[in-house]
């Protein structure tokens, strides 16, 4: 890294760890090897590499990005990388083979944005207890879409100085109207919000809710967001674009919370402190980006790149609101492992950030219209800012600035295309992948559908079969019954068995589809994960990876959330897949029962017996007490002949031998 | 024939006993001469009559004979009315038979006049070889509980004849000395209606 020593000058927005792979393990599996897959987290973000399997020394070459807001000390926490190796056991728990944990912050300081080196594993607690091997990482620091190389480069002409005194210029005249910015700010963003993204929430559920949460800040500001308007009014104006300021104030505030670097550098308790001055440059960051490459005029300086990358990088709440948490433009983790995973060539540019994934699943979610409004909006925020830096270095040197700018254009105008190639790219990416996935779940639904219905046609069946077997019991009309039931059997069987064949075949069709998309992502072959889905959930996780990215499209920061939430939806999915279960339990009892029925008509010649053998019982019965009647009455008349003529009994014959 | 004419007295004489222990054929033989190896079981009621004679005195014996009774049945009361005598067989064979030979006795004494001559007969002695019940055995019974016994053929014709007029005879001496002629007929307390009774029913059946 050549410019390793200006490191300090500015922030990372986001840093992508490749974990190429381990040595020295400590042997847990069998025959002293391991079946090893690590585990990349920062903060509550995971990924997990692949297992590899039954190796001494393991190599992955998996790499994962993740967002650093609020890089500072204050937040060593979310700075911290681990690295947890663990070995894949058959049964049980996997192990823990060690960890590394990297303190970003310092690695940051110490060193240039990109490093790769062999990272001791220690235990649980961060000790080093025993010697656990070690894992070889590259850790590299990234901005935005802009490696930090780019920035740095953009960076070296631009003193800070100039920045943090317009900085200072705004923070101290908004330090006058308001003290407490922070809260102030979040009814303009909310306004930002709703006004910019307005569109854009018609068109995602998930948002809709957010909206909602931003209604009910809004109402809670409401007091302060028109002061705070006016404010940002009066900030426009010092950004010399006057004649726009209506759109700017609300676009504006659709920045939010986003922190230049500068800022964070000069108040390292933003969070609290953060003025409406900050805000302002800030909300100027997003719209900079793109207002440059559309409008990449000659207004346009090193303080629109900065806000640029300022952009995404805060994603912390800190004007108190969660809304603002996404607006940062992180790449979902869907979206950085689609990008890792997928243009793995890209990758060696080196720019997998996730502001451009961010607007590639705009695009792909097909929000394109608040986009070019936004787009809009931000040309005219973007102008303003570079007349406003150009007016400030005018004041200066005109000369250098124009120089500097030029340069900043074609860097700029370079990075644009290259950035509109991947976009387009990553574009139609996503809609095939969209499209795809819209067929699978299109397919499972079918599916599932098509179980559903086998499903209730299966009880109906079941509940018939129950009210005849009842009825029977009965012995009410024995014989029709017998045969009705017959009857009704034989037509079960083929039925079930044609049904048996396609729910089996679209299942695994399923589970085969369902696993592409994440096929195709070695970052995402996190093993427990996968592993917690099963097959049926894909109908369900697709749906609300198709919501994810909706939500994505606007609301970048709820990915990289995304390895919990799919853990997270594990359960509730899984639900379904027991239900699908156990519906299915229920058919194959039956075909149980109905083999036995069916089979050799046992059953039903018993029932018939039975019937058989009680209505002769009851035929004899009948007869007994005819024969008991009759032979009463023989009796009877017997007696009377005995007692009246008792020669009528005497045997026919009997006068022969005699 | 011509013995109906000139009998001096008919005895009412009942075949008893389980179920196929050769009642009917004792009757054929004994009345008829004739066996019969595959007489089926006897249904309803009926009687022969054998004319002897014994002591100078005709004797017409009515021989009733019915189905091995296994339950009450209406008929009981008049089967055994007027008889005097009575042959309770069972199977040499089959012991079955000989242990029943007590509950027929109960039946016999609660319906017949308690004067009644009983035979305890143990048939089918030409299975002599699958004879389950000891001569003596049923002998002794006999003896204790005031029967005659003999034991008999029916199939060989042996016995036959001897255990019906010993039963005939003793019927006979019973009448002939004033006491049987009360125990045989009608009431024992009645002794002279009684001795009337045999006369009315002699004429009774002369008239027959």
């Amino acid at each position: 890294m050549s410019l390793a020593d200006q490191s300090q000058q500015w922030y990372p927005t986001s840093v992508q760890v490749t974990v190429h792979q381990a040595r020295n393990l400590r042997p847990k599996g069998k025959n002293g090897t391991n079946d090893a897959y690590a585990i990349i987290q920062v903060a509550k973000d995971k990924f997990s590499t692949s297992v590899s399997e039954k190796c001494v020394a393991p190599v992955w070459k998996e790499e994962a990005s993740f967002d650093l807001p609020l890089f500072h000390p204050g937040n060593g926490d979310r700075c911290t990388l681990y690295v947890i190796v663990m070995h894949r056991a058959q049964v049980g728990l996997d192990k823990f083979l060690g960890q590394a944990v990297v303190n970003l912050l310092d690695l940051h300081d110490n060193k240039s944005g990109k490093k790769t080196d062999w990272f001791k594993l220690v235990d649980k607690s961060g000790k080093e207890d025993k010697v656990r091997g070690e894992v070889l990482l590259d850790i590299q620091f990234m901005r935005n879409n802009m490696s930090a190389s780019m920035f740095d480069l953009s960076m070296q002409d631009k003193p800070r100085s100039r920045i943090s005194k317009l900085k200072d210029k705004v923070r101290g005249k908004k330090k006058d109207g308001f003290s407490d910015s922070a809260s102030a700010i979040v009814p303009s963003v909310s306004k930002g919000l709703t006004d910019s993204e307005g569109e854009a929430d018609a068109q995602s559920l998930n948002q809709s809710l957010e909206v909602k949460k931003k209604s009910k800040l809004k109402t809670l500001f409401a007091p302060k967001s028109n002061l705070q308007r006016n404010l940002s009014q009066s900030m426009s104006t010092l950004g010399t674009l006057p004649e726009k300021n209506s759109s700017l104030s609300s676009s504006r505030s659709s920045g939010l919370n986003v922190d230049s670097p500068e800022v964070k550098k000069k108040f390292k308790f933003l969070g609290h402190k953060r003025t409406g001055s900050s805000d302002s440059k800030l909300s100027q960051g997003p719209f900079s980006l793109l207002g440059r490459s559309k409008q990449s005029n000659s207004d346009l300086n090193n303080l629109c790149i900065n806000g640029s990358h300022v952009y995404a990088e805060d994603t912390e709440p800190k004007s108190g609101s969660t809304l603002s948490l996404n607006s940062s433009g992180q790449g979902s983790v869907e979206d950085v492992r689609k990008h890792t995973s997928d243009v793995p060539a890209d990758s060696s540019f080196s720019i997998p950030v996730p502001s451009y994934k961010h607007e590639s699943t705009d695009r792909a979610t097909l929000e394109q219209q608040p986009h070019q409004e936004e787009e809009g909006r931000r040309q005219a925020e973007a102008k303003r800012i570079a007349e406003a830096k150009r007016l400030e270095e005018e004041e200066k040197s005109k000369l250098e600035a124009k120089r500097l700018q030029e340069e900043e254009e074609r860097r700029h105008r370079e990075e644009q295309e290259r950035k509109k190639r991947f976009l387009e790219e990553e574009a139609k990416r996503k809609k095939q992948k969209q499209t795809e996935e819209e067929k699978e779940r299109r397919k499972q639904e079918e599916a599932a559908e098509h179980q559903k219905l086998e499903e209730e046609r299966r009880r109906a069946e079941e509940q018939k079969r129950q009210e005849e077997a009842s009825m029977s019991d009965r012995l009410t009309s024995l014989f029709g019954m017998i045969r009705k039931k017959e009857e009704k059997k034989e037509e079960v069987v083929p039925q079930q068995a044609a049904e048996e064949i396609p729910k089996t075949a679209p299942r695994s069709n399923i589970s085969h589809h369902s696993n592409n998309p994440f096929d195709d992502i070695p970052l995402s072959s996190d093993p427990p994960v996968s592993s917690h889905e099963s097959p049926a959930d894909d109908p369900k996780s697709s749906l609300n990876q198709q919501k994810e990215k909706k939500v994505s499209a606007v609301k970048p920061r709820s990915h990289p959330v995304k390895p919990m939430s799919l853990e997270s939806q594990a359960p509730i999915s899984s639900p379904a897949v027991k239900e699908i279960k156990v519906r299915e339990s229920p058919p194959g009892k039956i075909q149980v029962a109905h083999s036995v029925q069916s089979g050799p008509y046992t059953q039903l010649t018993q029932e018939e017996l039975i019937t058989l053998v009680v209505r002769q019982q009851a035929d004899l019965s009948r007869k007994d007490s005819q024969i008991v009647e009759l032979e009463e009455y023989i009796d009877r008349l017997l007696v009377r002949v005995i007692e009246e003529q008792p020669s009528l009994l005497q045997s026919l014959n009997a006068s022969k031998p005699v | 024939m011509g013995s109906d004419e000139a009998y001096n007295f008919v005895f009412k004489v009942v075949l008893i006993g389980e179920s196929g222990v050769g009642k009917s054929n004792l009757l054929s033989r004994f009345t008829k001469n004739e066996f019969s190896h595959d007489s089926r079981t006897t249904i309803g009621v009926e009687f022969s009559t054998r004319t002897v004679q014994l002591s100078g005195f005709t004797i017409k014996a009515q021989i009733w004979d019915t189905a091995g009774l296994e339950r009450y049945r209406a008929i009981t009361s008049a089967y055994y009315r007027g008889a005097v005598g009575a042959l309770l067989v069972y199977d040499i064979t089959k012991h079955l038979t000989y242990e029943s030979v007590e509950r027929w006795l109960k039946e016999l004494y609660d319906h017949a006049d308690p004067h009644i001559v009983v035979m305890l007969v143990g048939n089918k002695t030409d299975l002599e070889s699958e004879r389950s019940v000891p001569n003596e055995e049923a002998k002794d019974y006999a003896e204790k509980n005031g029967l005659l016994y003999l034991e008999t053929s029916a199939l060989e014709s042996t016995n036959v004849e001897a255990a019906f007029n010993t039963v005939l005879s003793e019927i006979h001496r019973k009448v002939s000395s004033k006491e049987v002629v009360r125990g045989s007929i009608s009431a024992v307390s009645l002794n002279s209606s009684s001795t009337e009774n045999t006369e009315e029913k002699r004429t009774c059946c002369k008239n027959i």
